[in-house]
Parts: structure tokens; C-alpha cells; sequence
């Protein structure tokens, strides 16, 4: 069978299985829930495992798999926080998740490719899988907010929780590409449009870390986080297909 | 006095902080909109030194000229509630690791703000090409290259260029230094880079070999080759799809109608890289390569600063890191007491 098609069956059976935890979520059944989406990383491991073995380095070099990562880190983000998350968001948040591995699947399918002479260097891959990561921090956190806004009920920190792990993770995202700029282009910053919706992202949740100790302005709070997704998207998807950007898609 | 103190609490309230956020994440998102419909006052790649914002000044700026004044609004506000979180934890004496660390965190960034606000004044971003001979790196000195391999995958893409390069340095004499992509040449602490942004080695010429014969004609560009029955001149060399370079000859014959000539110049083209001359067939031999490099040398005196707001940051999420997957690891050792939490 060739590898780049296996690799693909390994990336659809695993979003197949996460599908099967959101239907179980939403039935209550947790633990079978888990599980299920248990299954669904490491049979998307494959689709990982042999598109790196192909191009000699880390899957994180194209479209396709951005967007795999980012149905991966998701995925885990609904593990981590299985047992605080409502049966209906955890639903939202891995159909996001399924839909990310979707469009991997099958709108982007060119063959696999040796990465370009600018990415290889131990800080991109750092730098990119730390960013999703917390990317998929902040779209549960919104995906929550959204929930809790539709429900009219209280937190319990779960969505500060979350905001705060994305930004830790993303401001060592931030670190790794500064550095990986500095090498590659001589600027840790350039006014590249992926490069300033980054800059956007990380201001603005890390202003959403200060939210909880402005009583006047709490009330804001999940509102913006709901807001966060949007810039996600922007800076995600947006900036690939809609501008100059070197990182376009 | 009392004016001075009431700007410094207004301007340290966290409700300011927030705004300033706020309104800069706003301007970020003018300057990219404006940026992206722009195209030719914002080329691709321009460097973020602020001579192209202040010479001249234009209206176009003006989401530039708003986010400075927004940064050093939101830098002071960073600065004056750190320095009064700082003061807090000395007078009570309490010092809590998650407190130190969102302290670095915030210190990092007015550092690394000050870094930009010193490379955007006193910065310089230019591009040089590097041959065999030394060229000028502008106030750094010259550089000419000694050596160059580039390194291909098996599908024959590009997979790095190592460039050998001599430099000869203003003040500092002769230095010898390796640059490949993602590894440039760093000099005085790295405020002064030269990196590859595009390396080969060019074709100069070509070697064509008579087929039942050992005549070997050399061609180079704008040196035509004298033969017994006209003449032959290199015009240009040109790329095909997979990177297959192919020669374009000029056949001039003493006698009758001449005409170009097309040399693939590649091994494994039989047909292709032979071609008739005269009464003669020649088939390619080999290129005639220069190495040929693309640098953009980049002066920046803001790396000082940057480096030391990296290391702070850094230690900063680690200590941060460390506390939060701490209060994690208890929380999941503690029994589901709460029934809300166990959600069905």
C-alpha cells in the first residue's frame, strides 16, 4: 500500500474513533469517552510516524499536517480536561478537532515534500507544535466560555485554567520562532502578518490573565475568550490563505 | 507633586494595563489590515528599523505612529505595577515562587521592548551579494566566499548550502566563518549577522567535448570561440522544470544560415545535450560554476537586551510551569468530593 495513502487511513480511523468519544461524551459515558479518544492519538500517531519517515524530519512542515497537529492537540486538550468540561462542550470541541483532521484529509493532499532548507532547525519544531498546543488551550477555553454564556452559569476557574496553559506554552512558543527568526532571517520579529497575529494572540490573552483581578471588567471575560477563537482562526487559517505572509498555506 | 502621583496610579492601575492591551491588540490589527492592502508601501520582508517610517513621515503611518505611542503607554504601565509588586514583596518579606516568576515574565517584556525601541532607532538591514572576489558589507567590511557545497535531498531539492567565507572586518582583521541556513555569522555578541538567504553556484560557462574526438571547446559568456567553420557564443543559461540548467549557443557559420543552439546540461540527456556544429557533433561535458551567495547582513543593538529578556522570560515559565503543573498534580490526587464536577 503506499505510505502517504496509510498514512492518511491512519489520520481518518483516528478521527473516526474521536468521533465515537464525542457521541459518548454526549451520552454521559465518560470513561468509555476517554478511551475512545485514547485511541484516536495514538492511531493518529501513524499518519505522524510515516510522513516522517518520509521526509526525513519532524510532520510538521505542511498543510496537511498543521492542521493534524492541531486536531491532535485538541484532542488531548478534551483529555486533560475530561472531567471538567460539560458532555456538550467536550462534543464542540472535538468536532472542531474532527473538522481540523478533515480539512488535513481532504483538502490538502499534495504529495509528501523535503522540507525547505528554512525549517530545519531543532526551533522550528518546537516552536510550531507549542504554538497549536496552545491553540487548542485557548479554542476549549472559548468553546467553554461559549457554554457557559449559552447556560448563564459560573466557571470554577476551569477557563482561567486553561487561558494560563496556553499562554505559558505559547510564550515559550514565542521564545523558540523568536529564536528561529533571529537564525533564519536575522529579525526575531518581522511585520509578517503570521508574525503580528502571534504578537495579537499573545497580548491579548495575556491580557485575558489580568481579567479575574478587574472586578469591573470580569464580566467581559468569557465574551472575549469567545472572541479569542475568531483571532485564533485569523491567525491560524486567516493569515495562510488571506494575505502576503510568508507563512502562507 | 500630587499630579506626578495621581499619573503614576492611574497609569499602573490594572484597568489601564487592560485597556492599553486592549488598544494595542487594536493597533496591531489597523497595522496588519493596512499592511495586507498596501502592498507597495509595505514590500515583502521589510526590516522593522523605523527609517522607513520617519523618512519621510507619511499618513499611511499612522496605525505605526499610534502603536508607538500605545507600546510606551502599555511599557509603562508593565513597569510601574511590577515595580510596585517588587516593592510589595520586599516590605512584606513574602517571597512565592509563582510571584517571582510572573515578576521576570513582566520585566522580560519591558526589556524586550526596549530592545525594539533600540533596534528600530539604531538598526541596519541590508543585502549583499558574495562572490569569489571580497564585497562590501557596508560598515562591517568585506566578505568573499572560499568555498560552496549545496546539499540536495534525494528528489533533488534544495536541502542546505554551507558557504566557507572570509571576512575581512573593520578594526578586527581576517576572520574565517561557515554560514549555512538557520546558521549564520555572528560577530560582536549578535548584534552583527550575516546569514544565507540564497546560495548556488552559478554557471559561468560550459565544457563541450567533440563526440568522436578529444576537442574540447570552453565557452563562457561574452567570449565567443573562433572555429574553422564560424564561430560559437555562450548567450545565457536558462532553468527548466526540475532545476535542469540548459545552455543557450549561438552558432554563427562563415558560410550560410546559423542559428541557436540548446545544450541541456545535465549527464543522462543523450539527445538533448548534443549538439550539431558545423560538420561536427558536441555533447556536454560539464558546467563552469562560480558560487554565488545572497546575504542579508543584519546590524541590530537591541540583541543584548533581547537576549537577556529571553533568559529572564525563560526562567520565568519555567518557575510559572513548575507551579502550575504542581497545583495540577495535587488537584488530580484529590478525591471527586465535589458532585458538580462529576458531570453526567
Amino acid at each position: 500500500m503506499n505510505p502517504e495513502f496509510t498514512a492518511r487511513l491512519f489520520l481518518g480511523l483516528s478521527a473516526l474513533l474521536a468521533g465515537g468519544g464525542a457521541v459518548l461524551f454526549l451520552l454521559g459515558r465518560r470513561r468509555e469517552a476517554s478511551l475512545a479518544l485514547l485511541g484516536a492519538l495514538i492511531t493518529a500517531a501513524g499518519f505522524f510516524l510515516i510522513r516522517s519517515a518520509l521526509k526525513a524530519y519532524f510532520p510538521f512542515t505542511d498543510k496537511a499536517e498543521s492542521f493534524a497537529t492541531l486536531y491532535w492537540l485538541l484532542i488531548g486538550a478534551v483529555l486533560l480536561y475530561r472531567r471538567e468540561l460539560a458532555g456538550g462542550e467536550s462534543f464542540a470541541i472535538i468536532v472542531t478537532a474532527i473538522a481540523s483532521a478533515a480539512v488535513a484529509l481532504f483538502l490538502f493532499t499534495a504529495p509528501v515534500k523535503y522540507p525547505s532548507p528554512y525549517l530545519r532547525t531543532i526551533w522550528y519544531p518546537l516552536h510550531v507544535p507549542l504554538s497549536f498546543a496552545a491553540y487548542a488551550f485557548w479554542i476549549t477555553a472559548g468553546i467553554r466560555s461559549a457554554g457557559i454564556l449559552f447556560r448563564d452559569e459560573g466557571d470554577r476557574g476551569l477557563t482561567a485554567d486553561q487561558i494560563r496553559n496556553g499562554f505559558l506554552i505559547f510564550s515559550f512558543a514565542m521564545v523558540c520562532g523568536g529564536i528561529w527568526g533571529y537564525l533564519a532571517w536575522g529579525a526575531y520579529f518581522l511585520w509578517d502578518p503570521k508574525v503580528v497575529w502571534s504578537v495579537i494572540l499573545w497580548v491579548f490573552y495575556g491580557n485575558q490573565l489580568h481579567i479575574d483581578g478587574i472586578p469591573s471588567f470580569k464580566r467581559w471575560k468569557h465574551p472575549l475568550n469567545v472572541v479569542g477563537i475568531l483571532l485564533i482562526l485569523i491567525t491560524f487559517i486567516g493569515t495562510g490563505f488571506f494575505t502576503r505572509s510568508i507563512h502562507r498555506f | 507633586m500630587e499630579l506626578p502621583g495621581k499619573i503614576i496610579r492611574f497609569w499602573r492601575d490594572d484597568r489601564t494595563g487592560f485597556i492599553l492591551g486592549l488598544l494595542v491588540v487594536g493597533g496591531l490589527i489597523l497595522g496588519s489590515v493596512v499592511m495586507n492592502f498596501n502592498p507597495k508601501q509595505y514590500p515583502a520582508f521589510f526590516p522593522v528599523e523605523f527609517g522607513m517610517f520617519f523618512h519621510p513621515p507619511r499618513p499611511i503611518h499612522f496605525w505605526f505612529y499610534l502603536l508607538l505611542v500605545l507600546l510606551f503607554l502599555l511599557g509603562g504601565s508593565i513597569f510601574f505595577s511590577t515595580l510596585e509588586s517588587v516593592l510589595r514583596m520586599v516590605r512584606t518579606g513574602i517571597y512565592r515562587a509563582r510571584t517571582i516568576a510572573i515578576i521576570l515574565i513582566h520585566l522580560a517584556i519591558i526589556i524586550a521592548l526596549a530592545g525594539h525601541l533600540l533596534e528600530g532607532m539604531g538598526g541596519v538591514t541590508f543585502q549583499s551579494a558574495l562572490g569569489d572576489r571580497p564585497a562590501p558589507l557596508g560598515a562591517m567590511g568585506t566578505a568573499k566566499i572560499i568555498g560552496l557545497e549545496e546539499l540536495r535531498h534525494p528528489d533533488g531539492s534544495l536541502k542546505d548550502v554551507v558557504a566557507d567565507l572570509s571576512f575581512q572586518l573593520t578594526g578586527k582583521g581576517e576572520q574565517k566563518k561557515s554560514i549555512s541556513y538557520n546558521s549564520p555569522a555572528l560577530f560582536s555578541w549578535g548584534t552583527e549577522e550575516v546569514l544565507i538567504l540564497q546560495g548556488m553556484k552559478a554557471p559561468q560557462g560550459l565544457v563541450l567535448k567533440k563526440v568522436d574526438g578529444e576537442e574540447r571547446l570552453r565557452l563562457e559568456a561574452q567570449s565567443p570561440v573562433n572555429m574553422d567553420e564560424g564561430t560559437l557564443e555562450l548567450m545565457d543559461f536558462g532553468r527548466m522544470s526540475r532545476d535542469i540548467i540548459f545552455a543557450r549557443l549561438r552558432w554563427k557559420p562563415r558560410r550560410g544560415e546559423g542559428g541557436m543552439r540548446f545544450v541541456v546540461c545535465q549527464k543522462g540527456y543523450q539527445s538533448h545535450s548534443t549538439i550539431t556544429v558545423g560538420a561536427n557533433l558536441y555533447q556536454y561535458e560539464r558546467l563552469i560554476e562560480q558560487a554565488r551567495l545572497i546575504v542579508q547582513v543584519k546590524i541590530n543593538p537591541g540583541i543584548p537586551l533581547f537576549i537577556l529578556a529571553f533568559l529572564i522570560m525563560t526562567v520565568g515559565l519555567v518557575l510559572l510551569t513548575r507551579h502550575e503543573v504542581g497545583k495540577r498534580v495535587r488537584r488530580l490526587r484529590q478525591p471527586a468530593s465535589d458532585p458538580e464536577s462529576a458531570r453526567t
